[in-house]
């Protein structure tokens, strides 16, 4: 029986940084993962500007909609529908091996290589000293973290009145990238009335994103090519698999895909994973020391429940609040295409009410551009003809705000895990999410306040849309850190509790999610956790 | 009940957007797409969808009254997989993508949403005669 030293199960943000913590520190290091890939339509698009492809392609359509029209989302809209044709890999096999029963809350899980860092927004944020706290993170060791994983990533930002929430006291990061001209407008409107945001708790600056402005080894630096929902062709956006691919070269480092983490069992001396091969459907047990979880916030609650065989156990959930609200700016109106532009969100704003970096909203500003029409033309309440004359005029103007929410736990957010004969698995994660009134109200008040500060800058929002909870695609909670020891929490060090060997990487031990981009402190938290896992505590 | 194939009606969508045929390749891709392959149609949904196709001139009014009443139907889900289609054709990219146009292009803008909202209300009395008396 091989025993391997250390496992890592999966190979989204946080188990690609676990693993290379692991790797650099010169121990044995094997990558288990479903791993699901795409090389259909990313092999054939061109190294060029949006623009440029579609004004010349005529091979556009097959990685713009797909060839069966895959990219074209019709009807009630599933997270992750609004997904391009060459990132629909991320959703393959999940809603076979991955299902879910909820009437109210719509996640969106991964078992693609790279995971959901594949369609990540490269939104960096580090946590407030007071936000650490609240999670139950350590705010020196967070501090050393995020600047190892900044490195590791490569982070662009800027020095403004939103580093507080952004950069943070991150001191060696590379220049943000050029705005275009939609947002260009609305940030000198806010610089002129700068003092009338902050009195209202309001601040606005530039995102620091996961991308290279400057080139950094073999990754090129952005080339505002606009092609991000489609494309990594020159690597300027982090993605997880960069730090795979560059792992495998690695003589301690093994990575075995097509499989399916089931459950764990902790023996004496070591662990028995249970997995299945995706392709044959059949049982493969590997035998490890340490095992490192980092399947994201549901999956790791579906293996801890199911490895603990407890019935009927409940363990909560955390999610951000979400809405999208498109709004024009007139001054906008009627200008032509540009050439060179971003996808990524290229402003962010902060409501921070009370001043003291605490349950802080976050608001992302994004143009519209490389998503073409079509996406958002069913929204307007005209004929598709008469609607494409006024879009078409409306486009240049159009920026749209993902806003976020904080979080806290509540009774009425739980999971579940429930049999199902029907799953592959004999078992289905049954999730209730519910916000109470206040929590609403909350959120609904908060909205407005986004909205009017945006109205205050020439910019007015049309609609909010609410995709539905679990839709921010940001989880945490279900596994809580605290030092009892009880059975389905987990320790300060990331250590499963009741295990001796079991470590947790992703966000299931948060206690809190604030509502800034969340991948920078969960990168982080997986570097911690695999340190910790090499000590024999 | 569908006397079009999906060719003949990627023409008759097509011109509706374009005012002409659409050239070989989108009615080519149309056909492949096959956008009623996830299709549950309702008896309605035909006699509008075979009442369009067979008199091309009520696709803007019936368009334009199903966004304002019920926009998620067959027809308009039809037209939109079309509209997707000619959006990712070189050949069409310049109807899409936003060009410069000076203040006075308003007054069109203005006049392009008054006809769309003229369009749905004659659309929805048509949608109500054609759901009442089939599509003869």
């Amino acid at each position: 029986m091989e025993i391997l030293d250390y496992v890592v199960i999966g190979s989204g943000c946080t188990g690609a940084m676990a693993a290379q913590t692991l790797v650099e520190s010169g121990v044995h290091v094997t990558l288990l993962d479903a791993g699901a890939d795409e090389s259909k339509y990313s092999s054939i698009i061109p190294d060029k500007d949006y623009l440029s492809i579609r004004k010349t392609e005529q091979e556009q359509y097959r990685y713009l909609i797909g060839d069966a029209g895959e990219g074209i989302a019709w009807g009630g809209i599933k997270t992750g529908e609004h997904l391009t044709p060459s990132r629909k890999h991320i959703l393959k096999w999940v809603d076979d091996l991955l299902p879910i029963e909820s009437q109210t809350f719509f996640p969106m899980e991964s078992l693609a290589y790279g995971g959901l860092g594949c369609a990540w927004g490269l939104g960096c944020c580090q946590f407030s000293d007071v936000e650490l706290q609240a999670v139950g993170l350590n705010k020196s060791a967070m501090q050393t973290a995020y600047n190892t994983i900044a490195k590791r990533i490569g982070i662009c930002g800027a020095q403004d009145d939103a580093s507080p929430y952004t950069i943070g006291e991150l001191k060696d990061f590379q220049t943000a990238p050029v705005m275009d001209r939609n947002h260009s407008l609305l940030y000198q409107n806010y610089q002129q009335k700068k003092k009338s945001f902050s009195k209202h708790g309001f601040y606005m600056g530039r995102p620091a994103l996961a991308l290279l402005t400057q080139s950094q080894e073999n990754r090129k630096a952005y080339a505002y090519k606009d092609m991000d929902f489609y494309s990594d062709n020159d690597e300027s956006a982090y993605r997880p698999w960069i730090t795979i691919n560059k792992l495998k070269k690695e003589n301690n480092f093994q990575y075995i895909n097509g499989l399916l983490f089931i459950k764990f069992k902790e023996q004496t001396d070591h662990i028995d994973i249970h997995c299945l091969e995706i392709e044959t459907n059949t049982p493969k047990i590997f035998h490890c020391k340490k095992l490192i979880l980092a399947t994201g916030v549901l999956g790791s609650a579906r293996i801890v429940l199911r490895s603990f065989e407890e019935q009927h156990k409940t363990l909560p959930i955390l999610t951000n609040a979400y809405s999208y609200i498109p709004c024009v700016q007139p001054a906008m109106f009627g200008k032509e295409a540009e050439k060179h532009k971003l996808g990524f969100a290229q402003l962010s704003i902060f409501h921070d009410e009370n001043g003291d970096n605490m349950d802080v909203a976050m608001g992302s500003i994004y143009s519209y551009q490389s998503l073409m029409l079509f996406r958002i033309i069913k929204e307007a309440p005209l004929n598709f003809a008469d609607a494409r004359i006024i879009m078409r005029y409306l486009m240049s103007g159009i920026l749209i705000m993902g806003l976020h929410h904080p979080e806290n736990k509540s009774a009425t957010k739980y999971v579940e895990l429930i049999h199902d004969m029907n799953a592959i698995t004999g078992d289905k994660l049954k999730i209730n999410y519910v916000l109470d009134d206040l929590e609403k109200n909350k959120i609904s008040a908060r909205e407005k306040k986004f909205k009017s500060r945006l109205r205050a800058l020439g910019a007015y929002a049309i609609k909010s849309i609410n995709p539905g909870s679990g839709s921010s695609i940001h989880y945490a909670g279900s596994l809580p850190m605290d030092t009892s020891g009880n059975l389905f929490t987990t320790l300060p060090n990331g250590k499963l509790a009741g295990t001796k060997n079991i470590f947790i990487a992703d966000g299931s031990g948060f206690n809190y999610l604030p509502a800034k981009s969340l991948t920078w402190s969960l990168m982080a938290n997986a570097h911690l956790t695999a340190l910790n896992s090499l000590k024999n505590e | 009940m569908n006397d079009f194939s999906l060719r003949q009606e990627a023409q008759v969508y097509g011109k509706y957007f374009l005012d002409k045929l659409p050239n070989e390749q989108t009615i080519e891709i149309y056909a492949q797409t096959n956008p009623h392959k996830t299709s549950s149609t309702s008896a309605n949904d035909q006699k509008i969808i075979q009442f369009a196709l067979h008199h091309p001139w009520s696709i803007g009014f019936l368009d334009a009254a199903q966004a304002l009443v019920k926009s998620n139907t067959e027809l308009r889900k039809r037209l939109y997989f079309m509209f997707a289609i000619l959006e990712s054709r070189p050949e069409y990219c310049s109807l899409f993508l936003p060009t410069k146009r000076n203040w006075l292009y308003l007054f069109f803008i203005f006049y392009s949403g008054a006809r769309s909202i003229f369009k749905a209300f004659f659309g929805i009395i048509l949608l109500k005669i054609i759901t009442r008396h089939g599509n003869s």
